[in-house]
């Protein structure tokens, strides 16, 4: 067994964030019901009730829903002037929120913010909160914070993306090394590998099924399959037929996925033409079938921290039992849920009237 | 004699009780007399007790043969000829030095008498503790390692002498060896300088050439005759330089004696595995090493990368310290972790994390039950 792979399988976006395809479905599908009967539940709970309950999106909406604001987000990223690897963490974030959550539960728009201001931190670049929601009119920074810990928390803590960028750097300097290839072909392999990785699987699966030095041997064997071929004969020298041949099995199942969202795309999706017709639909129904006590993640939080001002003053006489268990952490969940459920059975009188 | 003589076969002293150790620098504290106005007093103290005095009440009292030291309750039996001045102002470091001399005296073993690096410590450790005792022990402690200290010295007088004999010789030896170095050096300067004359004669020799070409007026400009002429001497030139260290070698001292000194200390020595794990040099990945070295590529030198120009040669980025081999070690890693790694086979029967399960056990009931979070992934 390589010991790249052995390192790899320790990261968290294996450990945490790889799927078989089967498996991601069925979780979406998950998402998709658990969201649908919470909302229901609560629609009907709301004064007045809605009686005729709402139109909820299938989960083949949300994957087309989710693409269209993971554009946006990659748009209002490149307005931003962000490095391409932080445009890209904020787009996986964002991929890896909706995996848990369902776009009827959070709205989307704002976690496209909270998505690029938190993809910033991780990734290490300083942005200043007030010039971040500057940049977008008619955004607030306490918006944009809103969200935050939902996101962490959808996020499961893992905050390392591993991108396939610095990948094709390495593999572009191993050809170059090489030199059996001319400068000119390198090059326009390189330019266009790196176009399709800059859109193609943030769009797609792709970095919940591959890892991203499959993905960057995937583009760039839409680009140039003669240097994939290279390359992966000095990896495998010395190696079985077979090894070679299934990893080459793997690298053409992911470039089949990548071809779905070819680069060629980006103008289109970039102003709009192509998507909007299709979205407008979906967008008119997302709005009917929001979940009514997360549309305004602003109120939400701030209830949410006066809750725990209370909490903190009521602790100690209520729930002695959970003391002996002794985790305080284990006790604020539950008292979390306890309040959560409350606010469903309540009818959200905790929110104020509903919004 | 009034006051008895306590016997307690010590020879080693306690230090003379009072609030100090220092050596007075005023007044004697024997006679009393001032510095004042006995400007060339000098203070003398005995091993035996540590007792200072001015030099005159050395004479005084001792001149007529061996007395007790006229410190009040002190009880040792003085003589003239064990009077010495005190090189160090603190009688407590003067004290301490005396014994430790006479320690090292007695234990003069070297590491290459030991077996093992463990059992050399382990003396050096013991003679250490033995050391403290007789400075600073408590009394009994202070006995007994003076009776070992006896013993020592009594018992294995002859190791002892043969011990100093042999360091007298390392001493020697090694005095020799540097000799020898000193002597290599200046021969070895010598003849650079005498290279670099013989370089300087063969060069003034050349343009000599080049200037006669030029008034004899050879064809061509004086550049090219110029050229020419070096070309032709090159290899002269080059002879010279590349005699350099031979003819060092054949002018340096004879070899012979070098050679032997610099060998010793190559005894071989058995070595248990514990010593020898010790001796090895620290390895931070504690045996991981060849487990972390890439598999699938091997990592070059330097890679040719038109983007790292600016970083291999900008002060911006060398001045703070971006290190391209990091860069390149950590895309080259990219570039091949986890090209193996079959997802859609691997993940295939993982079960989630409780999270889901719980989730997924919803779904199964199609029953929500109210502990269950859309938001809460761990709940």
């Amino acid at each position: 067994m390589a010991t790249e792979d052995a390192r790899y399988r320790q990261s968290s976006q294996y450990r945490l964030w790889s799927f078989s395809p089967s498996h991601l479905q069925s979780l979406r599908e998950k998402t998709n019901s658990l969201a649908i009967s919470h909302i229901s539940n609560r629609l009907r709970a709301s004064s007045p009730p809605v009686d005729p309950l709402p139109d909820f999106l299938t989960p083949a909406d949300e994957a087309l829903l989710l693409n269209f604001y993971i554009v946006d987000l990659l748009r209002a990223a490149q307005f931003c002037d962000l490095p391409t690897e932080i445009q890209a963490t904020a787009a996986i974030f964002f991929r890896r929120f909706y995996l848990t959550n369902s776009l009827m539960t959070y709205p989307p728009r704002a976690l496209t913010m909270t998505c690029i201001f938190f993809a910033c931190k991780a990734e290490g670049l300083y942005y200043r909160l007030q010039k971040f929601a500057d940049k977008f009119p008619g955004t607030t920074g306490e918006e944009v914070l809103a969200a935050e810990f939902v996101l962490c928390q959808g996020l499961r803590f893992a905050f390392d993306v591993r991108h396939p960028y610095r990948a094709l750097e390495g593999a572009i300097m191993e050809l170059r090394r090489l030199g059996d290839f001319d400068e000119s072909r390198l090059a326009r392999a390189h330019q266009r590998t790196r176009d399709v990785l800059k859109l193609s699987p943030l769009l797609t699966d792709a970095y919940f099924h591959y890892t991203p030095s499959q993905i960057m041997f995937g583009a760039l064997s839409m680009a140039d399959e003669g240097l994939l071929q290279r390359l992966l004969r000095d990896a495998f020298a010395g190696k079985s037929e077979s090894a070679k041949n299934q990893v080459l099995d793997v690298i053409q199942s992911c470039r089949a996925m990548l071809e779905k969202e070819p680069p060629e795309r980006r103008t289109s999706y970039w102003d709009g033409s192509g998507s909007k017709e299709t979205m407008k639909p979906l967008n008119k129904k997302l709005r009917k079938c929001r979940d009514p006590d997360r549309v305004d993640l602003v109120a939400l939080q701030k209830a949410r921290r006066e809750q725990a001002l209370q909490k903190a003053k009521a602790k100690t006489t209520t729930r002695e039992e959970s003391d002996i268990f002794g985790a305080s952490n284990g006790k604020i969940e539950d008292e979390e849920r306890e309040a959560k459920r409350r606010r469903v059975v309540g009818g959200g009188d905790l929110l104020g009237p509903p919004l | 004699m009034s006051r008895k003589p306590v016997t307690n076969g010590s020879t080693v002293v306690r230090l003379p009780t009072g609030p100090t150790t220092a050596l007075p620098s005023d007044i004697c504290p024997v006679c009393k007399r001032v510095r004042y106005l006995n400007t060339d007093m000098e203070f003398l103290i005995n091993p035996e007790c540590y007792h200072p005095m001015c030099s005159n009440c050395v004479s005084n009292i001792f001149k007529s043969g061996p007395a007790q030291c006229p410190y009040a309750t002190c009880t040792k039996t003085l003589r003239q000829r064990g009077f010495r001045s005190a090189f160090f102002g603190d009688l407590a470091v003067e004290r301490e030095v005396d014994i430790r001399r006479r320690v090292a005296a007695a234990y003069n073993m070297v590491e290459d008498d030991f077996e093992t690096l463990r059992d050399y410590n382990n003396y050096l450790q013991d003679v250490e503790d033995l050391t403290f005792d007789l400075i600073s022990g408590a009394e009994d402690e202070r006995r007994a390692a003076e009776q070992k200290l006896l013993h020592r010295e009594q018992e294995f007088r002859d190791e002892i002498e043969r011990n100093k004999r042999r360091g007298r010789e390392a001493e020697l030896s090694r005095q020799k060896r540097d000799a020898a170095d000193a002597e290599a050096a200046r021969q070895r300067r010598l003849e650079e300088q005498r290279e670099e004359a013989r370089a300087r004669a063969e060069e003034a020799t050349i343009n000599a050439e080049v200037m006669e070409a030029l008034a004899r007026g050879e064809p061509g400009s004086a550049a090219e005759i110029q050229a020419r002429i070096v070309a032709q001497n090159r290899a002269r030139v080059a002879a010279i330089s590349g005699a350099h260290f031979t003819s060092l070698l054949d002018t340096g001292v004879p070899s012979g004696t070098s050679n032997t000194l610099s060998i010793r200390g190559l005894k071989t020595k058995k070595i248990s595995e514990e010593e020898e794990d010790l001796s090895k040099p620290y390895d931070p990945f504690a045996g991981l090493g060849p487990a972390l070295e890439p598999s699938r590529y091997k990592l070059h030198e330097s890679y040719p990368n038109p983007w790292l120009d600016a970083a291999r040669t900008h002060d911006d980025h060398r001045v703070p310290g971006y290190s391209i081999s990091e860069y390149v070690t950590r895309a080259m890693f990219d570039a091949f972790a986890g090209l193996g790694v079959n997802i859609a086979d691997e993940k295939k029967d993982v079960a989630r994390g409780p999270g889901t399960l719980v989730a997924a056990e919803a779904a199964a009931t199609n029953r929500v039950s109210e502990r269950i979070n859309v938001d809460d992934v761990f709940g």
